[in-house]
């Protein structure tokens, strides 16, 4: 009984969201229509309505299609940043020299504007993948350091004590539970940089890349097609939407898996 | 105070007022009243605009009784939204870019055609290969900016040539040489007069030769920047407008002219160098400047610059409902104002 009233309440935020993100997108095409209304501005400044719901027949599967590829880099960026952000911050927690030097260098790389570095590392690596890979997880990986150094580096006073008093109490283990013990505000970081991994996907792709929706949204561009960027900006809000909402739903499974463990422990 | 200083003050005062009166009719007769224009360029500052550069250098707006502000454009800028927003009064525009925006009902006329030559080309490394006709190109990889005009002429011509996408391999690319000196694309898509220029110097010091394959000397006539404004401003200013035309077209018929080559250096070297790129090069600058001439200035002589080739607005407007970039014709002549560029060449 109460599981499932659990489950419909969960189908009713994303139900919810979801309204509320394409309710948002109407009332701007709105705005934009009235803005055209008002100064008589023709197609080519605004599109019409009609020219905006026939580039929706006509390049939605485009646009679906180029933000899967989008979003399949994004999502590997953000793992890669993640993992890389878990490497620095756990050395970072295990030998105070290392970790000085690899948290020097990731603040002194973030320094950096890493859009600003992006034709450099097109003219490096080149228009592949791999570039593409780095931009995303470049992006996205520093709120996710700054959470992990500041979890792992705040005592869980309680918890240790009593693992200290059993002695049962490795230096894994305490960073299993500093990370368990504030994992909601681990995976706070890591949803709010999801966004940003997404932004990074675009970017690469708009500057060089020849796929995915940032570099439709390029083409567009060239052809001062506005129509076409305003649908691809609304495939592009579904996938953000979408992906956020998974890594929600994932994160607070694991937050219940982990305090139910906890509980029984 | 007698009665007679009383009189000489008056006196003064009704001197002084008559003189200062004098003084400001001869200060504003002088002057013409200066209308504000502006002029927003089709891409960032280059020797592509050069004549567009060397009116406002040299003061020939200023001459004609108009303020023109020029701003470059980019990526991002666009001539003829500039002018439906009112953000500029005029516009360099690509003939690709004027057909789209009168297809969705934008209000833009051409009052000169700058490039009787379409400038895009492909470059190549000579030695491997040479390509001197279309059907050259069959098994190579060719570069292409998919949305812009490379593509639209690339497409044309292998249609025109009766060639297929499956006999080359064409890869889109984007602003950046790399994949061209990398060797990723063959044939990469250059502006002849400014990147064609420069990627060539860049791989002469490296004892490369290059070539460049033309598709307007294969018969693919594909209208490059034009002058556009708007039936608005002509109507309530074609007087203004004229003006404006003669001090552009002084500035490019001055700037292409051999014996003005350090005048026009210079006036690029200040444009240049105030969008950062303070290692312009001289040498490099003389080299595009003389390149431009030959996509300029037509068979008629310096005298035509700004000319219509009103047959080449057809074959581009064919060219773009062929390629399906519009649904239908937009009467292209009609948004040709031939009378004007001819008052203007003619002096009339």
């Amino acid at each position: 009984m109460r599981k499932s009233l659990n489950n419909s309440k969960t189908s009713w935020h994303i139900f919810k969201s979801l309204i509320s993100f394409v309710g948002l997108y109407i009332i701007c095409i709105c705005g934009l229509l009235l803005f055209k209304w008002i100064k008589s501005y023709p197609d080519y400044v605004i599109p019409s309505l009609r020219l905006l719901i026939s580039t929706f027949v006509s390049s939605l599967e485009i646009y679906l299609k180029a933000a899967i590829t989008t979003f399949a880099v994004a999502i590997a960026g953000h793992c890669i940043s993640v993992v890389l952000a878990l490497l620095v911050a756990i050395s970072v927690f295990f030998s105070k020299k290392l970790g000085n030097i690899l948290r020097f260098i990731a603040f002194t790389i973030q320094a950096f504007p890493i859009i600003a570095m992006v034709p450099v590392f097109f003219i490096i690596i080149g228009d592949d993948l791999r570039t593409r890979l780095i931009i995303t997880s470049m992006i996205s990986y520093f709120p996710i350091l700054l959470t992990l150094i500041g979890v792992l580096s705040e005592p869980v006073d309680e918890v240790e004590h009593f693992f200290n008093t059993v002695k049962k109490f490795s230096s894994f283990n305490l960073i299993g539970i500093r990370l368990s013990e504030n994992l909601r505000t681990t995976i706070t970081a890591i949803i709010g940089s999801a966004t940003l991994s997404v932004v990074g996907s675009i970017v690469a792709e708009f500057v060089a890349a020849s796929e995915g929706i940032g570099h439709e949204i390029r083409v567009a561009l060239n052809g001062n097609r506005l129509e076409s960027i305003l649908v691809a900006l609304f495939v592009i809000g579904i996938f953000n939407w979408l992906y956020i909402l998974i890594l929600e739903i994932l994160g607070t499974g694991l937050y219940r898996l982990t305090l139910g463990q906890s509980m029984k422990g | 105070m007698k009665p007679g200083a009383k009189q000489s003050l008056l006196v003064a005062l009704v001197v002084i007022l008559a003189m200062v009166l004098v003084g400001t009719f001869f200060v504003f007769s002088k002057k013409k009243p200066q209308q504000e224009r502006t002029l927003r360029l089709k891409w960032l500052a280059n020797v592509g605009f050069v004549g567009d550069l060397y009116a406002d250098t040299y003061g020939f707006f200023t001459e004609e009784g108009l303020n023109v502000k020029v701003i470059p454009g980019g990526p991002e800028h666009d001539a003829i939204r500039d002018l439906q927003t009112g953000e500029a009064h005029f516009g360099i525009a690509s003939s690709d870019q004027v057909v789209k925006a009168l297809a969705k009902g934008a209000d833009v006329v051409v009052i000169a055609q700058i490039y009787q030559k379409n400038p895009v080309q492909w470059i190549y490394r000579r030695g491997q290969f040479e390509v001197n006709a279309p059907e050259d190109l069959k098994g190579k990889i060719v570069g292409i900016t998919i949305g812009d005009n490379d593509e639209n002429i690339m497409r044309a011509l292998l249609k025109r040539s009766q060639l297929t996408e499956a006999d080359l391999k064409l890869q889109p690319v984007q602003y950046s040489y790399v994949p061209f000196t990398t060797g990723e694309v063959q044939l990469f898509p250059v502006y002849r007069n400014t990147q064609g220029v420069e990627l060539m110097k860049q791989l002469q010091s490296q004892n490369e030769q290059v070539g460049f394959f033309d598709p307007d000397r294969n018969g693919v006539r594909f209208v490059a920047n034009s002058v556009v404004t708007t039936s608005k401003l002509l109507k309530d200013d074609r007087e203004g407008v004229k003006r404006f035309l003669k001090a552009l077209l002084r500035g490019w018929r001055e700037s292409l002219n051999p014996t003005n080559q350090e005048l026009a250096t210079n006036a690029m070297l200040r444009y240049t160098q105030s969008t950062g790129n303070a290692g312009a090069d001289t040498s490099l600058i003389r080299e595009q400047i003389a390149v431009s001439r030959d996509l300029v200035i037509p068979s008629e002589g310096e005298k035509a610059i700004g000319k219509i080739d009103v047959n080449g607005w057809l074959m581009t407007e064919d060219i773009m409902v062929d390629q399906k970039l519009v649904e239908r014709k937009v009467g292209i002549q009609n948004a040709l104002d031939t009378k004007l560029i001819e008052e203007v060449i003619t002096n009339k």
